[in-house]
């Protein structure tokens, strides 16, 4: 019996020699415990927080353009169902499913938080990290500056937002409560204020594409322009610092948006981009040119994009009223829109003719759409897979943000050069005068179709009088309209907060109006 | 003589029975006689070799012969025995010379039987788990491809539901109402004691001998950490001592889909009516200019017949076949088996087929002193061809019906066109070009083995040493031709795909017992067991996609301009340990313990060890003297049990946070770039299932009847998922072990032989009720599901069963003006739009006007199951079915869409259009951004998911044989999934986007649809 005992201890003793089987790790991948040990790993999870800007640019399309008096998209009567949560940003008829909805899982706001997580762990991590001080500058600089920009995005879009500062290593750091708007900004402009000195001033061209010392004063001027409290003198004072870097504009207005001029002169910061198999590409101009039968007509290339939803065409279509508003002779004009032109049958064009918009006249026998040409930049390879990087910063906003902070300031006449300077360039004579209007103006068509407009209305409180102007020319032109579309009030100069997050955090309350 | 003794009293004729005895017995002694006969199985009538043949009060025996013969010298008058394990033991006297013909009853139903369990077999009476167990013979003739079809119904606690048609599909499991979140509610499948990861679609049917289910944590503990699903332990067959036998059995079956539940669809004349009263609306409400388009002017032009039935064309009579030899001959050293089996289903969708080919040899071999040395080896070749798509969603299937019906699928000239574009609907492809083009071929090659060697040490002390393994190679190969591409809204031609993979996995196991059994005192029976196990498991794959193919005359990558590839691994390890104590006393009383210590390598750094202990106890009361007289009852047993499972079904490296590429490009070059892909949790662990339950085991007059019933009562604690947080972390989920579900259940068998004389009549039901509920979801029991206004039919939430339908209380139209004004209402509200309860009662309808509007969970389940039998005549008829359960049907999402863009329902027709016409008071208006609310998920797609199903009716005759080559020859005819009664109005009420998953189950969303299927057979021995 004593001996049976042994032999059944034995077997179960057995277990202890193979207890390091168990410490399985992914072969394909690396995980947490293993990174951040060098300044290599730390300089990849900075490139990683870098890839939220695209749907940053994705995103704004729909709610940062197409939701302005710049743009609205062509209706097609067979996509009433993914499309539907996308039309509601320019319809004003948007709540919190369609804030879930676009682009779902990647929300906006989702996105911008993810950003955001990428840098904290960055800037959590490097705190006990003992890679060299200046790659520790380097790499925080740039950090702080991305969770600034994110934090940008979200309190321009949702108003005040919960501040995640800190890695979130256990759940209970994920429920955090809304702060105020105006703790945001601070945060943006704490955040800037210490990366400004880690960043480097861009003076080589074109540019890498990393974040700049001009980037990250460009946002604070917008922070301190947009915050409840305004800051102007601040703001003109780091506008007034940009115009003393290396930046200048490019001769001719078509060549900024050409991919071979990425990262120019003019750029202060852009969303990078790369056509080909890496999953990097873009492809905007796939969005906005019309559904069309033969996009080879417009691009040279076949494709389909007459399908549906966001992976179609018809988006973010130019108003009429954009393209009346341009001044006789401006050049921005031809450059920045254009017209298909040919049999519409079905919502789906079937184009003969690419087309300027200016003084067109359609044809006889057809029909035409007009589309964005300022990402058009043929030839392609393959459908949906551009070269195109969209302009997030550029010099010409710099000047015309910086005449807007002048003419805030009550300071119209020194404006009036940096008006002019954008002005020139685009074919334009000199004014001698300028206000707030002219400003906004000069603005619109300047940075036409580069998602600034639905914050530059709100910012200068132009909003309601400009989008309550466009629904009742929308719902003229199209009886398919809802009565109650276009019913803009302020509580409308934010977003609904998703539902799903309002379902999962009991701590955040719902923005007023949704 | 005996007639006359019987007419004394009794004890008279024991004295008279003496005195004879006494003075024949010399007589007797001295006319010894060689009686010969042969004995045979009562009901197959097969012969029984191996049948010890006795001698009363002789001592002498003999054993029956491999063709079931024996002859043995007795005395007339005496009495012979004739005894063989599973076969109720018989006595006959010996009258003349003749030869005896003896038919032994089986008795497998009766409790004596020896049932497999966890790491071996046990007494059927000493069972003191919750298992049940089927014998496959018993359900042999089914011309099913998946033993578990076959199984449906057939045990009480053991839901087992056919989602899909697809050829080759699994059936789905679920064991006493299991569900976990992320880890699934799939059984652990564990073939001759080997939890290896081929499903049991590898296996044929024909090759298995039994199926156990092991439903509580004491009879499923000794597989710790992965049984808390249930475990579903399958026995293959093996050869007997004494068996030479050659059995063919084959069956030829024709599938065809029946009509029933098809969507009750417009036809031509009715869709070209409805498009063309939509753009009048349009033109009256919307301003609208363009006039009806010139296909719709006329709906008088499209009389029925004259375009597609989308449905229909999809579909086809397909054949199934089944070709199975059994090869079996052992001996007292060596029993081998070989099985051979062929079967080949083609799908009722066309270009659809799956075939498995496989072949398995058991051999044991006890020629050694104390050493048994053992092989089963299968091996299994699958092939079939699915295009993608077929499936679960607005796939092909959906998408086809969703046409314009007046559209033609192939012209009269023969050729068919690759896409349509009707005005105001998506552009589409040829739904019969997709399904008929598409190359999607898989051909797997699949390996189970085990060899194993068992020492006896001492009388009563084995050891045992295992060695199983398990692979699986699979090659596929996709090719869509341009002209098949696309989808909805995305029309061909567009470039060809094509792709070529492989995934191959390695799990191995090996296992060392030690058992010892005792009888001490000769009623302390005492058996134990202990034994340690490790296993391994890892997996590869990789892909190469291939784009930008020149044209479609090469179906390979090789042809294709781009190829990009990518590769996986992953990997597992579970190291083991356990022990097992069975006591019982004068088989009355019994006792069970049973322990596991599981140590896994997908767990958190603190917590990879986990302890899973089990005890159970049994009382055969009808042990007692108390009962022993009482005779109508044969047996009672009475049972309880305590014990813990886990479920370990998380992904490998769920604790960990690893690093995903995330490139971005800087000076026009790719830049590498990483981002964590989650939340670390170095302190995740087990899910655990801890219960308790209690049974009952009767059987009455002569084992006519039998009853079991078992209640239950589980909790399964620290549920693995990944919980919602708020995407403010930067991540979605975080995988966790914070949730608890609570189950409880009763489940009732009843076995009766309602006639036992030429005509037999047994009758086995098996009812199932289980109930659960919901008691902790996450830090801050946020709901799972529901999220999203349609096709996230089910929520889960604190204090409600599990996965209950949750959207909004459609209540019809706002038929006037008047109700318009004076009602809640929507964002997008119009007169003639649909209308909704104002759940939240705030005066408007919004998504906070969702609510509980249906239970996915049955009341009850049960299965039915008649056999009859008369003279070489038999017939069985299974019926299984649910009560009480609600469905979704997915697909109204599509078919009451009122934009124009899909063919619909029917009654669509009866839609409001004006207030003048206002229709039937069920379908809204079309009016443009109105509609989206009425096909969101809504009470109007839910419906009372109750139904009988007759699964299996098979009518069989044994024809009689006289040659010497053929022992026995039985045809058949048999008709699988015959009927379904139900009001449920969709085509499948086992229907499930997720199989049985509770989290998600009953929704119907245009499953591969289940074929009827007639069928032929027959089964030889030779």
């Amino acid at each position: 019996m004593k001996n049976l005992f042994y032999i059944f201890i034995g077997i179960v003793g057995l277990s202890s020699c193979k207890k390091e089987d168990l410490n399985l790790v992914p072969q394909t991948s690396l995980s947490s415990a293993s990174f951040f040990k060098n300044a290599d790993q730390f300089n990849q999870a900075l490139t990683g927080c870098y890839t939220n800007l695209r749907s940053v640019v994705s995103t704004g399309i729909y709610m940062d353009e197409m939701r302005s008096d710049n743009t609205f998209f062509t209706y097609y009567s067979a996509d009433r169902g993914t499309a539907t949560s996308t039309e509601a940003f320019a319809l004003f008829t948007d709540n919190s499913v369609s804030s879930q909805n676009l682009n779902s899982p990647g929300n906006r706001w989702a996105n911008a938080y993810s950003g955001i997580a990428k840098a904290n762990t960055i800037l959590t991590r490097l705190e006990t990290s003992d890679i060299s001080q200046k790659d520790k500058e380097q790499i925080s600089g740039e950090a702080l500056f991305l969770r600034a920009f994110y934090y940008y995005d979200l309190v321009q879009h949702y108003g005040g937002v919960p501040l995640q500062l800190k890695e979130v290593d256990n759940v209970d750091g994920a429920f955090l409560p809304k702060n105020t708007a105006e703790e945001v900004y601070n945060q943006i402009i704490a955040d800037l204020n210490t990366a400004i000195p880690l960043l480097p001033v861009a003076t080589t061209f074109p540019q890498s594409g990393r974040a700049t010392q001009g980037a990250a004063k460009m946002l604070i001027a917008y922070t301190y322009m947009s915050k409840p409290t305004k800051e102007y003198q601040k703001a003109e004072a780091a506008l007034i610092d940009i115009t003393k870097m290396n930046y200048s504009l490019l001769n001719n207005y078509a060549d900024v948006f050409d991919p071979v001029n990425k990262n120019s002169r003019e750029s202060i910061f852009e969303v990078q981009y790369k056509m080909g198999n890496d999953g990097i590409q873009s492809d905007f101009i796939w969005k906005f040119i019309p559904k069309t039968t033969n996009s080879e007509a417009i691009l040279g290339i076949k494709g389909t994009n007459a399908r549906g939803g966001l992976g179609s065409g018809g988006w973010n279509v130019p108003t009429q009223e954009l393209v009346d508003s341009y001044e006789p002779g401006d050049l921005r004009l031809p450059a920045s829109i254009a017209v298909a032109e040919g049999i519409i049958d079905n919502e789906v064009i079937t184009t003969t003719a690419v087309k300027s918009p200016v003084n067109y006249k359609p044809a006889a026998g057809t029909g035409y759409y007009y589309f964005i040409k300022k990402y058009l930049h043929p030839p392609f390879q393959v459908e949906f897979n551009t070269n195109d990087n969209w302009p997030v910063f550029r010099y010409s906003g710099a000047l015309l943000l910086l005449a807007e902070c002048l003419v805030a300031e009550g300071k119209n006449a020194e404006a009036l050069q940096y008006v002019n300077m954008v002005r020139t360039r685009a074919g334009l004579a000199n004014l001698s005068a300028v206000n707030k209007q002219v400003v906004s103006d000069e603005m619109r068509h300047e940075l036409a179709f580069e998602n600034h407009r639905w914050t530059d209305l709100v910012r200068n409180g132009l909003a309601i009088e400009a989008i309550t102007a466009k629904g009742v020319r929308s719902k003229a032109l199209y009886g398919w309209i809802l009565p109650n579309a276009f019913t803009i009030t302020p509580e409308k100069f934010i977003y609904a907060i998703p539902i799903r997050e309002i379902q999962i955090n009991n701590k955040l309350v719902q923005n007023p109006g949704y | 003589m005996k007639r006359e003794i019987l007419l004394f009293e009794p004890v008279k004729s024991t004295v008279v029975m003496m005195l004879m005895i006494l003075l024949y017995l010399p007589l007797q002694s001295k006319a010894q006689n060689v009686i010969t006969g042969i004995v045979r199985d009562s009901e197959s009538s097969e012969t029984i070799p191996g049948v010890t043949v006795s001698v009363k009060g002789s001592g002498r025996s003999t054993q029956t012969d491999t063709e079931g013969k024996f002859s043995i010298s007795a005395t007339v008058g005496s009495v012979i025995i004739f005894n063989y394990i599973g076969y109720d033991p018989q006595e006959t006297t010996v009258n003349n010379n003749s030869p005896l013909n003896i038919r032994l009853s089986n008795n497998s139903q009766a409790l004596k039987e020896v049932v497999v369990v966890s790491y071996g077999t046990q007494n059927k009476r000493e069972v003191t788990g919750a298992i049940a167990q089927l014998n496959v013979s018993e359900v042999k003739d089914m011309p099913v491809a998946n033993i578990g079809q076959r199984l449906q119904g057939k045990m009480a606690g053991v839901q087992i539901n056919q989602n899909s048609g697809r050829p080759g599909a699994e059936m789905t499991f679920r064991i006493r109402g299991a569900a976990s979140i992320n880890a699934g509610n799939n059984p652990l499948i564990v073939i001759d004691g080997f939890p290896s990861q081929s499903g049991l679609q590898t296996l044929s049917p024909d090759e298995i001998e039994s199926i156990t289910v092991l439903k509580d944590a004491a009879a499923a503990s000794l597989y710790g950490s992965r049984a808390s699903n249930g475990v579903v332990l399958v026995t293959t067959k093996q050869a007997r001592v004494g068996q030479k036998s050659l059995e063919f059995s084959s069956y030829i079956g024709l599938q065809n889909v029946p009509d029933r539940g098809k969507p009750d669809l417009m036809n031509e004349q009715e869709f070209a009516q409805y498009k063309k009263e939509w753009y009048e609306d349009a033109a009256i409400y919307e301003n609208y200019k363009g006039g009806v388009p010139k296909v719709y002017q006329n709906p008088e032009q499209y009389p029925i017949g004259s375009g597609t039935n989308w449905f229909d064309i999809l579909l086809r009579n397909a054949a199934s076949q089944n070709y199975n030899l059994t090869y079996s001959a052992g001996s007292p050293d060596l029993k081998s088996l070989v099985n051979l089996n062929y079967n080949r289903q083609d799908g009722v969708m066309l270009n659809t087929y799956d075939e498995r080919f496989t072949a398995r040899t058991n051999v044991s071999y006890t020629g050694l002193k104390a050493v048994t040395l053992g092989v089963n080896l299968e091996l299994s070749y699958g092939n079939n061809q699915l295009p993608s798509g077929l499936d679960n969603g607005r796939n092909i299937i959906a998408n086809a019906f969703l046409m314009d019906p007046t559209l033609k699928y192939k012209l009269d000239d023969g050729t068919h066109p690759i896409s349509f574009s009707q005005p105001g609907m998506f552009p589409n492809p040829n739904y019969y070009l997709v399904l008929t083009q598409r190359t999607n071929r898989a051909k797997a090659a699949r390996v189970i083995g085990q060899g194993f060697a068992e020492v006896k040490l001492l009388e009563g002390l084995k050891f045992k040493s295992v060695i199983n393994a398990n692979t699986d190679n699979t090659v596929f190969r996709s090719f869509t031709p341009s002209t098949a591409q696309g989808g909805l809204a995305s029309a061909p031609p567009q470039p060809a795909t094509g792709s070529y993979g492989t995934s191959n996995f390695l799990t191995w196991l090996s296992e060392n017992t030690l058992s010892y059994k005792k009888t001490f005192g000769d009623k302390h029976h005492i058996d134990v067991l202990a034994g340690y196990s490790y296993q391994e498991y890892s997996f590869e794959n990789s892909t190469i996609n291939g784009t930008e193919f020149p044209d479609d005359n090469i179906p390979w990558i090789s042809a294709a301009t781009t190829r990009l590839g990518n590769v996986g691994t992953s990997q597992w390890a579970l190291i083991s340990n356990f022990a097992r104590v069975n006591y019982n006393y004068d088989s009355k009383y019994i006792l069970s313990l049973n322990y596991r210590r599981d140590g896994s390598s997908k767990f958190g750094s603190n917590n990879k060890y986990g302890n899973f202990p089990s005890v159970s106890a049994g009382w055969v009361v009808s042990e007692e003297s108390f009962l022993k007289n009482i005779k109508p009852v044969n047996f009672m047993k009475i049972r309880a049990s305590l014990g813990k499972v886990g479920n370990n079904n998380i992904g490998d490296y769920s604790s960990l946070a690893s690093l995903n590429n995330n490139n971005y490009t800087f000076s026009n070059k790719v830049i590498p770039g990483k981002s964590l892909n989650g939340i670390a949790n170095s302190d995740l662990t087990w899910e655990t299932t801890t219960g308790y339950g209690v049974g009952l085991d009767l059987e009455m007059l002569d084992s006519r009847l039998s009853f079991t019933y078992d209640y239950y009562w589980k909790k399964t604690d620290g549920l693995l998922y990944g919980i919602d947080i708020p995407t403010q972390s930067g991540f979605s989920s975080i995988t966790s072990n914070i949730g608890r579900f609570d189950f409880w259940g009763h489940e009732f068998t009843f076995g009766s032989k309602n006639l036992t004389g030429n005509l037999k009549w047994n009758t086995d039901v098996t009812i199932s009720i289980d109930r659960n509920l919901v008691k902790k979801l996450g830090t801050n029991d946020a709901p799972i599901g529901g999220y999203t206004e349609f096709w996230d039919d089910n929520r889960t939430a604190v204090g409600h069963p599990i996965g209950l339908f949750y959207g909004y209380i459609n209540t019809g139209v706002y038929m006037t003006q008047q109700e318009f004004d004076t009602q809640p209402k929507g964002s997008t509200s119009m007169v003639g739009t649909a209308r909704f309860k104002d759940v939240n009662g705030d005066g408007k309808i919004d998504i906070n006007d969702r609510t509980f509007i249906g239970n996915p969970n049955p009341d009850f389940v049960y299965g039915i199951t008649n056999s009859f039998s008369y003279k070489n005549f038999d017939l069985s008829i299974v019926a299984a079915g649910s009560v009480g359960n609600d469905i979704a049907d997915d697909s109204f999402q599509s078919t009451e869409n009122l934009d124009g863009v899909f063919n619909v329902r029917k009654g669509i027709a009866g839609r409001w259009r004006s207030l003048e016409n206002p229709g039937d008071g069920i379908y809204p208006r079309t009016r443009s951004g109105t509609t989206e609310p009425f096909r969101n998920f809504t009470s109007r797609q839910v419906f009372k998911g109750t139904y009988l199903a007759i699964k299996n009716i098979t009518f069989g005759y044994r024809v009689p044989v006289k040659t010497n080559y053929i022992k026995s020859l039985r045809t058949y005819l048999s008709a699988q999934n015959a009927f379904i009664f139900t009001k449920y109005p969709g085509m499948n009420p086992e229907a499930g986007l997720s199989g049985l998953n509770g989290l998600n189950q009953g929704r119907d969303f245009t499953g591969y649809p289940i074929a009827r299927v007639f069928s032929f057979g027959i089964n030889a021995s030779f």
